[in-house]
């Protein structure tokens, strides 16, 4: 389970701390959504539970331990991120890239084994990404772009079973594990959006991960997400399950918008339709 | 294929064609010599014409060809790793402008003083080239948790600026002969004709290449970007300063044994990149035995194309490098 407690951060340029006094959890299984208007403190909360960012103030715990304690490798053995966007200096493949998330499972100059690329390519398989795998990363289309670095997440939260013997029910990823996405839709088109959305309902369903997703779309979340984290100027406005956060008197103190939520017959959740701005 | 077997055929492939470079530039000159006659050990030494050209003029020049480089290629390929950047060079960050004015100081006051037995003009570009990495250096860590590459990028670019103002300024005040020897300096010379700025190189450039058999795994990470990379379990400011200093230190002992030779840390990289792919365990070694090999090449060139007239290598690589480098401008688009 991942869990803030307490947490403030402030940026050195910025005089308002962005986050104040943050507290929420990811408990192990769970599927979160984090909404919140721009500014909000999404991504900030995002990087401080991640570890890329430490809190000024307050603890950010994996399992009970604090995450400034753990060395960068045990923790990335356990959680792996899915930016917004991921854009390569050089030309990887793709299964260069998925490759990469082996990475805190080896040693310094060890080299990726025949499990190893195993591990990958069955991340591939998991994302309908298998036949990009010779495909020079930066010629891929963005939700192919998006779903091969899933696929690199996947493979980064294997836990290395030792044995060299190719044995599927023995390569699930660690039941503890946890995956971060940060808008991971932000940059897709309708389709991309939906397969990516598609993506994560099933690997929930196949595999014992936790998931934490922040995002603007508040359909995407309120067609994934178990429960929701509402944010709002660097504070937790609510949270619980997402039908009971997700109110329209919740969506006007979040975003000043007047929202109609139904629930949708043919989609299965919670629909929500913005009918106005309202003034703040 | 496995990334050993890639490792293994790179290795192999631009291994022997850096051998082939290395055992026939000796040969090749204005002067014909006979191997055989230079390894005629019943004549003495000083009578052996062949011998002392062998021995004095283009072994060691050779040799100094294959150390720089070998250093230059493999410096721009972490330069290029770290900054992100395809277009970025060994130069980019300050470190020959400092070396060149080191150089040029020791020339124009005629410092005779010799540095652990380095003479004055090589451990005086070789100091500069460290003072240009401290102040960008110490720019890029201030106010950053860690190392920003946009400061580093930006420090470097504006020390290379101010430190040409200086030389300029210095060359100003200088006499005609000074002057010349300067100018000669920054186009790039292998004719070191002793093997005692090449030794006392080596052991710079050995740890320098340590460094970099443990970054190649860390830039493969890195080129997907710091935060990516950390998430991934990499300690980033730890990556990012080894990889500055190391290539700062193979950079400084190749300019101090054969001054700035422009070109050689992008030409190399891109070409070894088109025929290996990305993955710095294959580019690395692959592009320090193409960049011995490339410069050697150069060199013959330099040394031959208007005999007995030399040009200078630098001319020669820039010539070459120029047009390349456009035409990997225009290709990224």
């Amino acid at each position: 389970m991942l869990k803030a407690t307490d947490i403030t951060f402030g940026y050195r340029s910025l005089a308002a701390p962005v986050l104040r006094g943050v507290s929420m959890e990811v408990p192990a299984g769970g599927f979160v959504g984090l909404l919140g208007p721009n500014g909000s403190g999404k991504t900030t909360l995002l990087r401080c539970l991640a570890g890329t960012l430490s809190p000024s103030s307050g603890r950010v715990t994996l399992d009970g331990r604090d995450l400034a304690q753990l060395s960068r490798r045990a923790v990335a053995q356990r959680m792996a991120v899915v930016p917004q966007e991921t854009r390569l200096a050089f030309d990887f493949t793709a299964l260069e890239v998925v490759l990469m998330g082996r990475y805190p499972h080896l040693s310094a100059f060890e080299v990726e084994g025949a499990t190893d690329i195993a591990i990958a390519r069955e991340a591939l398989d998991s994302t309908g990404t298998r036949e990009l795998e010779d495909r020079a990363f930066n010629t891929l289309s963005g939700g192919e772009k998006q779903r091969v670095i899933i696929a690199a997440a996947l493979a980064q939260l294997h836990t290395n079973p030792g044995s060299r013997a190719p044995d599927p029910g023995s390569r699930t990823p660690d039941p503890a594990s946890i995956l971060l996405l940060d808008e991971p839709t932000a940059a897709l088109d309708l389709a991309y959006q939906l397969e990516v959305a598609a993506l994560l309902r099933d690997l929930q369903q196949q595999m014992p991960i936790a998931i934490l997703v922040s995002t603007h779309d508040l359909n995407f979340a309120a067609s994934l997400c178990r429960s929701l984290v509402l944010l709002r100027q660097g504070r937790v406005l609510a949270a619980g399950p997402t039908e009971d956060v997700l109110t329209p008197e919740r969506i006007r103190a979040l975003y000043g918008v007047e929202a109609d939520v139904q629930a949708h017959e043919a989609a299965g959740h919670l629909i929500v339709v913005p009918v106005r701005r309202i003034a703040p | 294929m496995s990334i050993r077997r890639r490792v293994a055929l790179s290795v192999v492939g631009f291994g022997s064609l850096a051998l082939v470079a290395m055992v026939s530039a000796p040969l090749v000159g204005s002067t014909s010599i006979s191997l055989r006659r230079a390894f005629d050990w019943s004549q003495p030494f000083d009578g052996n014409v062949d011998a002392q050209i062998f021995f004095v003029a283009r072994l060691p020049r050779t040799l100094a060809g294959a150390l720089v480089g070998a250093a230059l290629a493999t410096a721009g390929v972490i330069f290029q790793g770290l900054l992100r950047n395809p277009l970025a060079t060994p130069f980019t960050l300050g470190v020959s402008s400092g070396a060149a004015l080191g150089a040029m100081l020791a020339i124009t006051f005629d410092w005779a003083i010799s540095f652990a037995g380095i003479s004055a003009v090589p451990a005086a570009a070789f100091v500069g080239a460290a003072v240009a990495v401290a102040i960008v250096y110490a720019l890029a860590s201030a106010r950053h948790r860690g190392l920003s590459t946009d400061v580093l990028l930006l420090a470097g670019v504006t020390l290379n600026a101010f430190f040409s103002a200086l030389i300029l300024c210095v060359q100003y005040f200088a006499d005609f002969a000074d002057s010349y020897r300067t100018l000669r300096w920054l186009m790039g010379d292998l004719d070191v004709s002793s093997y005692e700025p090449i030794l006392s190189a080596v052991p710079l450039v050995v740890v320098a290449f340590a460094a970099f058999a443990w970054l190649a795994k860390p830039l493969n990470l890195l080129s997907m970007g710091s935060d990516s990379a950390e998430t991934r379990g990499l300690s980033v400011v730890r990556a990012q300063r080894g990889a500055f200093l190391s290539a700062s230190l193979a950079t400084g002992a190749a300019v101090s044994v054969g001054g700035p030779v422009g070109f050689i840390g992008i030409i190399v990289p891109h070409l070894v990149r088109l025929l290996v792919g990305s993955d710095h365990r294959v580019v690395l070694p692959a592009s320090a035995l193409f960049g011995a090999a490339f410069l050697v090449g150069c060199d013959v060139l330099a040394r031959t194309l208007i005999a007995p007239v030399e040009i200078p290598v630098g001319v020669i690589t820039a010539l070459i490098g120029g047009p390349f480098f456009l035409w990997l401008l225009v290709r990224k688009h």
